[in-house]
């Protein structure tokens, strides 16, 4: 069959999601009753089979990559994309592992010198609960509060056109000191000097911008387009990470 | 004074192997011979220094790459070169102090070399299988299975959006349109519209000729 027996029952995607398991009814009594939509859905099964093979691990750093991440070589943008794969992918975390094959080891975070304080930092920041602000009147956005150390960190999205907006933010130091000591030394603002350098933007683990931060401890990231990003702030051999900030 | 600094390579490459057959017999050693070679080799760029280098740890780049196959003397012979292409003639000062630094990283590099061996070894039999499977009948070599997954992903990734790049790489790892959409909120306003982009996408990849060979449609 060369055509769809009745094209005005089929939306886009309904054939995609009828692939994938998801369709509604009513597209899979039409299924049933047209092979040239049957033939299609049967096409996008085998395509996503061959691409799933395909592009297996395509996503992966490279060998040589977590050879440096191994021996804490990667410059802290990619030191950072690098961790935080690791922790989602249980290949390459055993692949890491091969490099110190000598001494087997079932903790292998213990096991890396010199780079267990990224990550404990990276999983330490990951774990601190989100705490929203009141919104603010004039804004799209709602600023919102993480916690690092003794530093709390308010970051909020406002829309400058239909498609960009601002992202920004504020290092507020030192937070309240009956907060709770952490289990391993974080950034700690001095005599009115903030810890971080620069922070680095990620989308989807790609770097997207590095800005500054400046004595007041703000930052501005301009012209970003909707989405959800990533924040990495750097400091001496640490980088701090908050994830999933979704703008707007 | 490093008694080592005045020593002709020749010289220097016994002492070195003495003092490696002390080490392996657990009997102390003094390792400033090997790292000679190594400074002279790398931060000097002496070619004998570096033959004798090569011949010295083969057999120890050889059991660090732990691979058993007809491929394993070229793997040596990439870990050494690619151990000689990291280091450049100003780093080595700065960067090693040690034998045992420079031993860490010249492991480090055979490892690297081992695990891409494996990565690809495994992707070119899964990728013989599925083409096998599509193009029984075909008897040409097919170029994609040369291909690694990086570079087929770039393939891929410059046909597409960034939306749609997202799905199919999502789809490819197996997660279904309700979980892109929960993972992603903020991208895909609902399941259907993760399904809607999806199909697009691969509407478009069905259109070229040199993907098609992959799900078998010619």
């Amino acid at each position: 069959m060369r055509a769809c027996i009745n094209p005005a029952e089929i939306q886009p995607g309904d054939l995609s999601a009828y692939a994938d398991g998801e369709a509604a009814q009513r597209v899979a009594a039409h299924v049933r009753r047209c092979a040239f939509c049957a033939g299609r859905v049967a096409i996008y099964r085998r395509m996503v089979a061959a691409l799933a093979v395909a592009l297996d691990r395509a996503a992966c750093p490279e060998a040589e990559t977590l050879g440096d991440f191994y021996l804490d070589a990667l410059p802290a943008g990619q030191k950072l994309v690098v961790a935080k794969h690791l922790a989602a992918c249980p290949q390459c975390a055993a692949e890491l592992q091969a490099f110190d094959r000598p001494v087997p080891s079932a903790d292998w975070l213990a096991g890396l010198k010199g780079l267990s304080s990224v990550l404990t930092g990276v999983l330490e920041a990951i774990r601190v609960p989100l705490r929203p602000l009141a919104v603010a009147r004039g804004d799209t956005a709602r600023p919102h509060y993480y916690r690092a150390g003794n530093l709390n960190i308010s970051i909020g999205y406002r829309s400058s056109t239909a498609q960009r907006g601002v992202l920004s933010g504020v290092i507020l130091a030192p937070a309240s000191r009956a907060a709770p000591a952490p289990r391993f030394p974080l950034p700690v603002a001095q005599e009115g000097r903030m810890p971080f350098i620069h922070v680095t933007l990620f989308r989807h683990d790609a770097e997207v911008s590095v800005q500054p931060i400046d004595a007041l401890g703000s930052f501005v990231f301009e012209d970003i387009p909707p989405g959800e990003y990533d924040l990495a702030f750097d400091w001496d051999e640490r980088v701090v990470l908050v994830t999933g900030i979704r703008a707007p | 004074m490093n008694p080592s600094s005045d020593m002709d390579v020749g010289t220097l490459a016994a002492r070195c192997r003495d003092e490696m057959a002390k080490s392996r017999q657990r009997q102390p050693a003094d390792d400033r011979y090997c790292f000679e070679l190594f400074r002279r080799a790398l931060a000097l760029r002496d070619a004998a220094a570096w033959d004798a280098i090569c011949q010295q740890y083969q057999r120890l780049v050889q059991s660090w790459l732990a691979v058993d196959d007809p491929d394993a003397d070229a793997l040596v012979n990439d870990t050494f070169t690619r151990f000689w292409q990291q280091i450049p003639l100003d780093r080595f000062q700065h960067a090693f102090h040690h034998l045992g630094a420079v031993l860490g990283y010249l492991r480090k590099c055979a490892r690297s070399i081992a695990i891409a061996h494996w990565r690809q070894q495994k992707r070119q039999m899964e990728l013989e299988k599925l083409l096998a499977d599509q193009q029984a009948s075909s008897p040409e070599r097919d170029p994609l299975r040369d291909l690694t997954a990086q570079e087929l992903a770039a393939y891929v990734k410059a046909r597409l959006d960034e939306r749609e790049w997202l799905i199919i790489m999502l789809s490819a790892d197996g997660l279904r349109p309700r979980q892109i959409h929960e993972r992603h909120p903020a991208q895909f306003a609902s399941p259907h519209e993760v399904s809607r982009i999806k199909e697009r996408a691969l509407d478009r990849l069905r259109g070229d000729p040199y993907l098609r060979r992959l799900w078998g449609e010619t």
